[in-house]
């Protein structure tokens, strides 16, 4: 029978792979298509979240081969700073092996150094949950070897497609097509789905660099695309009728598709997965899966929480009152009640 | 926090938590002796009932190879033990505490220690439960302070036997409580026929 844990991870992971299937993954299911994609951060994830997953991490390698182009590089550094540092020494693998097979430096800075890789203290398994290194160090990738990670080449077969933008999950990239890959574009995404607020808290969101967002934001008010209202240096940025100009672009009387942090979600989520990969299941009678379980709690729950409309709706555990066993309970709860909002917004 | 109660399964489940906390420190290995309600509580000498700490009244150690009740100086480790079950659990921070150290220093029945009950939790924390008897003598001790109903209710719950009271009735006159006070207390608790053969 299937663990609570592996129950939560296969569901992640259908999570993720919705969104690969969107962007044109050559893997097979139902496309996303009622939350926004965001492929940088989708990458990210598969960095994390996909060494669950061999079939995902492979051929989120190859969409990339094929895809170098639609991506915001120095973005995807930003979203990875944010992550452990196993994780960017995965995505330095990632781009290394990128570049390696396209030619050329596909991914720009992102496999140097300052993200990480070049400070291998330990050799481990690529693979989560760990099984120990079975494979023999010697057939191991050579690219994953020198960012201290076992696994055999990756299979990167060239079948992956381009992401179908009448899909309004792939907003993301149709406003980077229209106003070019960065921060104006990423702002129209955010802003078209419905979102407004300060430059400040959209690049919370959107994961620019707060000064990046303003400048786009004030080129886009200047243009007449976006309104904003100011008030003594604080200024809010929308757009009127977000929601019958999307339907034009879409051509799609469907609601507006949700727009997510999908970074800081699956942030949170592997935080959780690599906990319960590292430690197995908790013991409410143990000390330690107490403490697991507020740690988690206190790390993933403002995450969580604070990454899109339909998540701030739910009950939120509170440390507080989320004593010894009750703190692993109201864990749990919050995890699956999480993942099924992202369910239900997903296809 | 305010709410806070302990019934018997919480108490051994925390007890168990702060052994786990000594391991993972790599502490001495503790040895406690509990009286208080949660002695009785423990033992299921009392039923329904909870109460709001776990009275240590010291640590046992062992000394020329004979152990003794030590007048408890809370060590740091085990403060930091301690605090880490209270933060895990939402207690507060003297869960454990030693507030009845005094009755060290006022003189226990003899044979306390061996008497005790002992539960280990884990390698390194070793519990002793004051035994059924030296808990009559001691409630019987403490609730004649006149303050102090709650004593005395344990005592009457816990269905004392003759000899049990007379046990207690003579710990009571050796710490020097008033025979007539010891009477009185005795005929409370059901048994006058042995009032009145102190008298």
């Amino acid at each position: 029978m299937e663990s609570w844990q592996e129950n939560l991870l296969d569901r992640i992971e259908g999570i993720v792979w919705a969104q690969w299937v969107a962007v044109g993954a050559s893997l097979t299911g139902r496309p996303c298509n009622l939350s926004v994609v965001d492929p940088e951060a989708l990458i990210v994830a598969s960095c994390s979240l996909g060494r669950f997953s061999p079939r995902l991490f492979d051929e989120s390698l190859d969409w990339t081969l094929s895809n170098p182009d639609l991506l915001k590089k120095s973005r995807l550094g930003l979203i990875a700073a944010e992550f452990d540092g196993e994780t960017r020494k995965v995505l330095a693998a990632f781009a290394e092996h990128v570049s390696e097979a396209g030619g050329g430096d596909l991914l720009g800075r992102i496999g140097k150094s300052d993200n990480g890789a070049g400070d291998i203290d330990r050799i481990v398994s690529f693979w989560l949950p760990d099984k120990g290194i079975s494979r023999d160090v010697e057939e191991a990738d050579e690219i994953f070897l020198r960012h201290g990670f076992v696994r055999g080449k990756p299979r990167m077969r060239g079948n992956s497609g381009k992401p179908e933008l009448g899909n309004q999950a792939n907003m993301m990239f149709r406003f980077r097509q229209e106003y070019g890959k960065g921060a104006r574009a990423d702002c129209m995404t955010y802003l078209m789905t419905g979102g407004r607020g300060s430059s400040n808290a959209i690049a919370s969101r959107t994961k620019y660099r707060q000064s990046s967002t303003y400048i786009a934001l004030e080129q886009l008010v200047n243009a007449g695309v976006v309104r904003k209202y100011g008030q003594s240096g604080w200024n809010d940025y929308w757009i009127e009728g977000a929601s019958d100009k999307a339907a034009k672009i879409f051509s799609s009387s469907s609601s507006l598709p949700v727009f997510f942090v999908w970074s800081d979600i699956f942030k949170a989520l592997f935080l959780a997965a690599i906990d319960f990969a590292e430690n197995g299941d908790m013991d409410g009678r143990s000390l330690r899966g107490i403490e697991r379980a507020r740690g988690l709690m206190a790390a993933t729950v403002p995450l969580l929480r604070n990454a899109g409309a339909p998540l701030a709706a739910q009950a939120v555990p509170s440390l507080k009152e989320s004593a010894g066993e009750q703190a692993i309970v109201e864990l749990r709860r919050f995890l699956e009640s999480t993942i099924s909002v992202l369910e239900t917004h997903i296809k | 926090m305010g709410d806070f109660t302990l019934n018997k399964e919480r108490a051994e489940l925390l007890l168990g938590q702060l052994g786990e906390a000594l391991e993972d420190i790599d502490a001495d290995p503790m040895d406690i002796l509990v009286c208080g309600s949660m002695a009785l509580i423990m033992q299921d000498l009392v039923m329904d009932r909870a109460t709001t700490d776990i009275d240590g009244m010291g640590f046992i150690i062992e000394k020329e190879g004979c152990v003794i009740l030590e007048s408890p100086t809370v060590q740091k480790v085990f403060r930091e033990a301690r605090a880490r079950i209270a933060a895990a659990n939402n207690l507060p921070k003297r869960w454990i505490n030693f507030q009845s150290r005094t009755l060290i220093d006022n003189g226990l029945p003899a044979g306390i220690i061996e008497r005790a009950i002992i539960r280990e939790h884990g390698i390194k924390l070793r519990i002793r439960l004051c035994s059924r008897l030296d808990m009559v003598a001691l409630k019987m001790y403490a609730s004649l302070d006149p303050e102090r109903d709650v004593d005395l209710g344990d005592l009457k719950s816990m269905g004392v036997s003759r000899a049990e009271a007379e046990f207690g009735a003579g710990y009571c006159l050796e710490m020097g409580q008033a025979k007539e006070k010891v009477m009185e207390l005795l005929e409370v608790m059901g048994h006058g026929e042995l009032a009145r053969e102190l008298a």
